[in-house]
């Protein structure tokens, strides 16, 4: 076959790097394909050692071993470590969860590999163990002999992250001189022991903590294992310090809500005086930013509402010397108040005040809105007011499914996909024929009043150049989102592009020449000069898919 | 949300078909080659990518397109940023469907990914690669390879000796 010809064309280095992909075993055997195959696997810069592809751990062992042994001349830069619970954990699950007594041991051969010589000038190391609550591997960090010379980039799946017990290992301690990456996800550490890891990482700029959860302290004096306190492990609060980190990912997909109730006064505490860039999903908690991070570039928010949070705008108010911001909220009416309102520990009518955010250029917000909510126009203009040098904007609008108008709701939730495809051809046949000059010309009304004042909008006068408009289901032509892009070409006075992408409901019947078209008029109006030429209005490339929206 | 900007530079990429392919400056620097070619002014108006056809030319911009962070107007560079977990998530999944191809094309794309050195795209047809072949016998990848087995019988045995373990 003409194709297979080729893969054996390809030069000896692709080939290896190829080979890096595979795991050991498979690797290895490759030598005996012909000659030229022979000392290709050996130069590869990774070895993969997966146990999911044995039954018996003592094969895994063997064959990591050999594998290690093989590579004692050319040592791989990468090792991947798939860990199944068989592999790591002396003795079955079952046993130690019929007895409590029992401590479960972890098998000795793993410290072993990767202590190999072969391993002890590796780049990268990525251990992914089989989640198993309790008994989840416990990785050794303080005797790893790659992590004080060579190692930069530590990725940890699924693992626990604890001290070695005082007795076995007096000699060891903790030190990554060379690691850069760090990256943790569902793993779960020993309180205080996540801060002494990044501690001993002098060289640290990267940061991941996916799901990962602090543990309590065993309780002193209780010799069993106490199962329910072992699995009360938490997200929050938490409180890190690194003096070198430049970019931060937190992501907590999982708060009960207990925890959140006690973190509402601690939340979040970050001591990183270099970060540049912070990326956060999880839900609306407190943050403390100390000391404040001048540097601090990139801000990405994906937070989803929940009862008892802390406003949104209290934890954007921490960023406001990023250049760039973009928010995920489940409700554009977060920014302004408190999905909480009326709860009883705040005060009511207490408004939450915005920082001004002089350095914002690039403002990207996704979420939804309620139908005829006039919070929605007032979010909108709070947040364009406080961006003064505004460049550039991105919006994904899209109404939310509950809102009261809505008379069709209910009939369209019972009869699924078919209603939805009524309802559009209704929707579509409403825009055709007798109905076209009701679509074209007089439906789109001006925005409500947080955005008559548009003198006070400086970056509408001055920077806000770009405009990205993505919206779907809006059952009329004069909803919010066309409002606001109407308002938009008639009052940003430099806009140079305005991209749209509607789900195809009105374009290109509607928008297309329409917003040209307003934009010309109120020029005129004002007696401003046609800035016509040096305004385009675009069909959005790349929409992004909104799987998660329920219509 | 990539959209084309009027402000941004666009590179026109040729194929040696003779077909022409306008792309952004950003999406075609994902390409470490195209990135040296446009540093070192090498570039003027059109760049030649050799020994790469529209068919899978297209396919590489495609792969880029989708790849290129979204850093937008600030100029931020892209080394900032980690990938966040649910965008990444979303790119494994649009990856897996982007490699569904056959095996000429795959490894076209292999070769492509190599000379233009995009090292995502390069890892992404590795590993499906290393998928396809694995869990079958050394023979039916040689004939996969179109390999033939040059050694004499008892070098073989040295070789099966010598990584014994990798032959139980």
């Amino acid at each position: 076959m003409a194709a297979a010809d080729r893969l054996s064309a390809l030069a000896d280095d692709l080939l290896q790097h190829i080979l890096s992909f595979a795991p050991a075993k498979e690797a290895a055997a490759s030598a005996a394909l012909s000659r030229r195959w022979r000392p290709l696997w050996r130069r590869t810069s990774a070895l993969n050692l997966d146990s999911r592809a044995y039954r018996h751990s003592d094969d895994f062992f063997r064959h990591g071993e050999a594998a290690l042994g093989s590579r004692l001349r050319t040592p791989p830069r990468r090792l991947t470590l798939f860990l199944v619970e068989r592999a790591y954990l002396v003795g079955d699950t079952w046993g130690y969860l019929m007895d409590e007594d029992a401590e479960p041991a972890y098998d000795a051969r793993i410290p072993g590999l990767l202590a190999d010589p072969a391993a002890a000038a590796l780049e990268e190391l990525r251990i992914a163990a089989e989640h198993s609550y309790p008994f989840m591997y416990v990785p050794p960090l303080s005797s790893l002999p790659c992590a004080a010379t060579t190692l930069r980039v530590l990725e940890l799946h699924h693992c626990d992250l604890q001290p070695p017990a005082p007795s076995t290992e007096p000699s060891t301690c903790l030190a990554f001189p060379c690691l850069t990456d760090l990256s943790l996800r569902g793993c779960t550490y020993l309180q205080g022991y996540l801060q002494a890891v990044v501690d001993a990482a002098p060289a640290l700029t990267r940061l991941a903590l996916v799901d990962v959860t602090n543990k309590p302290p065993k309780l002193a004096g209780s010799g069993k294992r106490d199962r329910y306190e072992e699995s009360k492990s938490f997200n929050l609060p938490l409180r890190l310090r690194s003096p070198t980190v430049t970019t931060l990912v937190l992501e907590t997909n999982d708060s009960r809500e207990d925890e959140l109730e006690e973190s509402r006064n601690i939340g979040i505490q970050l001591d990183m005086p270099s970060l540049r860039s912070f990326r956060y999903k999880g839900f609306p908690v407190k943050l403390w930013l100390a000391p404040p991070m001048p540097g601090l570039a990139r801000v990405n928010l994906d937070t989803c509402r929940r009862e008892k949070c802390e406003p949104v705008a209290a934890m954007l108010a921490s960023f406001s010397s990023t250049r760039v911001l973009k928010l995920h909220l489940v409700a554009i009416e977060e920014i302004i108040s408190d999905p909480d309102e009326d709860s009883s520990n705040q005060n009511p009518g207490e408004a939450t005040i915005l920082p001004t955010f002089p350095n914002l250029k690039l403002l990207e917000i996704h979420g939804l809105f309620k139908y005829r909510n006039n919070n929605t126009a007032l979010a909108l203009a709070t947040l364009l007011r406080a961006c003064p040098a505004l460049s550039e904007l991105r919006l994904r609008l899209n109404m939310a499914s509950n809102y009261h108008y809505n008379r069709k709701t209910e009939e369209r939730e019972a009869g699924g996909p078919f209603a939805l495809s009524v309802e559009r051809f209704k929707r579509l046949g409403s825009m055709c024929a007798e109905h076209r000059d009701d679509v074209e010309l007089s439906a789109v009304s001006d925005l409500p009043d947080p955005f008559t004042y548009s003198c006070t909008f400086g970056c509408l006068r001055t920077s806000l150049r770009k405009v990205t408009l993505q919206f779907k289901y809006s059952k009329e032509v004069n909803c919010f989102q066309v409002q606001f892009a109407k308002f938009l070409v008639e009052n940003a006075m430099v806009l140079e592009e305005m991209h749209v992408e509607d789900g195809d409901q009105f374009w290109p019947d509607h928008l297309w020449d329409k917003l040209a078209r307003w934009r010309a008029d109120a020029f005129r109006r004002k007696n401003l000069p046609d800035t016509a030429a040096g305004f385009r209005v675009y069909q959005l490339a790349n929409p992004v898919e909104d799987p998660d929206v329920h219509y | 949300m990539a959209t084309r900007e009027a402000g941004k530079k666009m590179i026109m990429l040729k194929s040696p078909d003779g077909m022409e392919f306008e792309v952004e400056e950003a999406v075609a620097m994902e390409s470490q080659t195209i990135r040296k070619m446009i540093e070192d002014d090498c570039a003027d108006t059109a760049i030649l990518i050799p020994n790469i056809n529209s068919k899978i030319l297209s396919r590489v911009i495609e792969y880029c397109n989708k790849h290129v962070p979204t850093t937008g107007a600030t100029g931020a560079a892209a080394s900032d940023t980690v990938a966040p977990a649910a965008l990444a998530e979303d790119l494994k999944i649009w990856d897996a469907e982007f490699i569904k191809v056959n095996r000429a094309t795959r490894f076209d794309l292999i070769q492509a990914a190599s000379y233009l050195n995009i090292k995502g795209l390069l890892d992404l047809t590795s590993q499906t690669t290393i998928d396809t072949i694995s869990d079958n016998s050394l023979e039916e990848i040689r004939s996969f390879l179109s390999t033939k087995n040059d050694y004499l019988p008892e070098e073989e045995q040295t070789i099966r000796r010598e990584n014994q373990w990798a032959f139980q």
